[in-house]
């Protein structure tokens, strides 16, 4: 039987793969039209990594837009649904890539949630977000953190909420001495300088992370979500070996994400491949009640971390004076392996098609025929 | 092998003999040659010497695992790195400059030459003060002169240069000095090298 990998690239291969794995744990695969009503993205773009949008005007003189986010169509589209929604997909999302200046396609796999998100379906998020990431490669790492989290540990150091962009922006960079200089110009008490400088230092395995955050000065409401995010934790580990860290530079926008959010990294792949978070309050946004969480693997740069797959060599037939034999001769030889049929020049010599390998055994063809190859045989 | 990137020139030469000090030697990056990559694999460091501007492009790419770079360019152009550690090298600051006799009386929008036109683009949005930037890539200093600017956005070390073309500080923008930055990959993946060269240079440069 063919085997069909070999007509795909690396992400069609992955892809697929993904795919498989989600549609084990019961995700259905969704299709979402490549253009939506750009307003959509208008009335959202905090959400988006990046506010430009390539748009167009369709035949009614209506205006729309090459989707530059799966999740936001995912959840406007399947609004009338009996909850949970649980959907995968393979999709192109169109918008800049940070640091570039033009647009490109960019390949995603993912899966989106929607419905209640309590511990079993937590858990079941993160697990497959470390299946994902080990179906690409056995050198990753899985980061999380959760918004409600930091927005406790915040209210815990009694920081105004006018400043939490200014904070969260040197969480995300690990920017301790700038976090120092915020800290002492706003008069925070030592007990609230610890606990920030433990949000930039903490990153490592979750449940250590949250022991060293657990003795600091917290909220009651950040005191029960370090609890939940601990039982989470657990029964991860009951069922799989990976290492599961927690870091404060994983974050996301607190207007749209309001509890775990994921980063996925593969080592030789710079950026994280894959990313996401629970969002219930796009939900609110977009009219719709319950809770929503997801994530996506981004496929761009997979090749970055893969060994190069080597072509596999044709047999070369050359038709000589009968095409048509070598046509059908062609034809039965396909079983081995592709096969190549190529007129065969004036003067050139019939058994000058290059050896080959196949079942671990250098071959020939020699007057149409194939034979073990020999010493001086050219081999391509 | 850790990969560290650093700015040619004075700056990379300070942070280079700070690294040699915390046990990241590689005497060749000063001999005088014109090799780019040097390597000392008993210390398990390899540095590239590339333009200031460009550190943070090496990092952020995952071209380098970490490197030195001066605050101002990671103002300018916001990579998405760690920002581990302030050296405390290279101190200068990040200035409005002009003619000495300069008043902004508001009547029109303000031209303002610059090297670094984000971050002045936001310091000016900041008060909602309109300006035109006129992107320079060097001799910021002759523009208000010759009546190319009303002002100039630059960095100001010792003030000498403005001083000796009849310019001076109007505003302070912020301080600027060298940090110890690491791509966000390399971190997970090579954080106990990172840390222990953190380490190295906090052992080196106490508070």
């Amino acid at each position: 039987m063919t085997d069909l990998t070999s007509g795909m690239r690396t992400d069609e291969m992955l892809s697929a793969r993904l795919r498989a794995l989600y549609v084990n744990y019961g995700y259905r695969i969704y299709k979402v039209n490549r253009f939506e009503a750009y307003d959509l993205y208008v009335q959202n773009k905090n959400f988006l990594t990046d506010e430009r949008i390539l748009t167009f005007t369709d035949l009614n003189g209506r205006l729309k837009a090459l989707k530059p986010d799966i999740t936001l169509s995912v959840v406007r589209n399947t609004r009338d649904e009996t909850l949970p929604v649980r959907v995968c997909y393979s999709e192109s999302a169109y918008r800049v890539p940070r640091g570039e200046d033009g647009f490109h396609e960019i390949m995603q796999t993912g899966i989106e949630y929607i419905g209640t998100c309590d511990t079993a379906v937590l858990a079941e998020i993160i697990l497959l977000a470390e299946k994902s990431l080990q179906t690409i490669s056995e050198r990753y790492a899985l980061d999380i953190s959760h918004m409600g989290l930091v927005s406790e540990l915040l209210r815990s150091c009694r920081i105004p909420e006018e400043d939490y962009q200014e904070v969260l922006d040197m969480l995300r960079r690990k920017d301790r001495h700038g976090i120092r200089a915020y800290a002492q110009t706003k008069g925070l008490e030592e007990m609230e300088q610890e606990l920030l400088d433990r949000m930039i230092v903490v990153s490592g395995p979750i449940v250590s992370a949250l022991e060293c955050l657990s003795q600091c000065r917290i909220t009651d409401a950040g005191k029960k979500i370090i609890s939940e995010l601990k039982d989470i934790a657990e029964i991860v580990e009951q069922v799989w070996q990976g290492t599961l860290n927690l870091d404060f530079s994983v974050l996301s926008d607190m207007r749209y994400y309001n509890g775990l959010t994921l980063s996925g990294f593969i080592e030789g792949i710079p950026v994280p491949v894959l990313s996401g978070g629970q969002y219930d309050p796009l939900l609110t946004r977009l009219g719709r009640d319950g809770q929503g969480i997801g994530f996506a693997v981004y496929l761009n740069q997979i090749d970055r971390c893969m060994p190069e797959r080597a072509d596999a060599e044709p047999l070369v037939i050359h038709t000589g004076k009968d095409p048509k034999t070598a046509f059908i001769e062609a034809e039965k030889k396909r079983v081995y392996g592709p096969v190549v049929l190529m007129p065969l020049g004036e003067g050139e010599a019939q058994h000058s098609a290059p050896a080959f390998q196949t079942n671990g055994q250098m071959q020939t063809v020699q007057n149409q025929e194939l034979k073990q190859a020999e010493k001086g045989d050219t081999v391509c | 092998m850790l990969r560290i990137a650093l700015p040619k020139g004075r700056l990379g030469e300070k942070a280079y003999h700070v690294l040699a000090e915390a046990g990241y030697p590689c005497p060749e990056l000063l001999e005088d040659n014109r090799k780019l990559i040097f390597e000392n694999t008993d210390a398990g460091i390899q540095y590239f010497l590339v333009k200031p501007s460009d550190v943070s492009v090496y990092v952020e790419h995952g071209a380098a695992d970490a490197g030195i770079v001066g605050k101002d360019i990671l103002l300018e152009y916001e990579p998405d790195i760690y920002e581990l550690f302030d050296l405390r090298m290279g101190k200068c600051r990040m200035c409005v400059a002009g003619p000495g006799r300069f008043r902004d009386r508001h009547t029109r929008a303000l031209r303002v030459a610059t090297k670094f036109p984000h971050i002045a683009g936001r310091y000016f949005d900041a008060q909602s003060r309109e300006i035109e930037i006129i992107h320079l890539n060097g001799s910021i200093e002759l523009a208000p002169l010759v009546g190319l600017s009303d002002v100039i956005v630059d960095i100001v070390e010792t003030g000498t240069t403005l001083r000796e073309n009849g310019l001076s500080v109007l505003e302070e923008i912020v301080p600027i000095s060298a940090r110890f930055i690491a791509n966000k990959a390399s971190f997970k993946f090579k954080g106990a090298e990172i840390r222990r060269i953190l380490d190295g240079l906090k052992a080196c440069l106490p508070e």
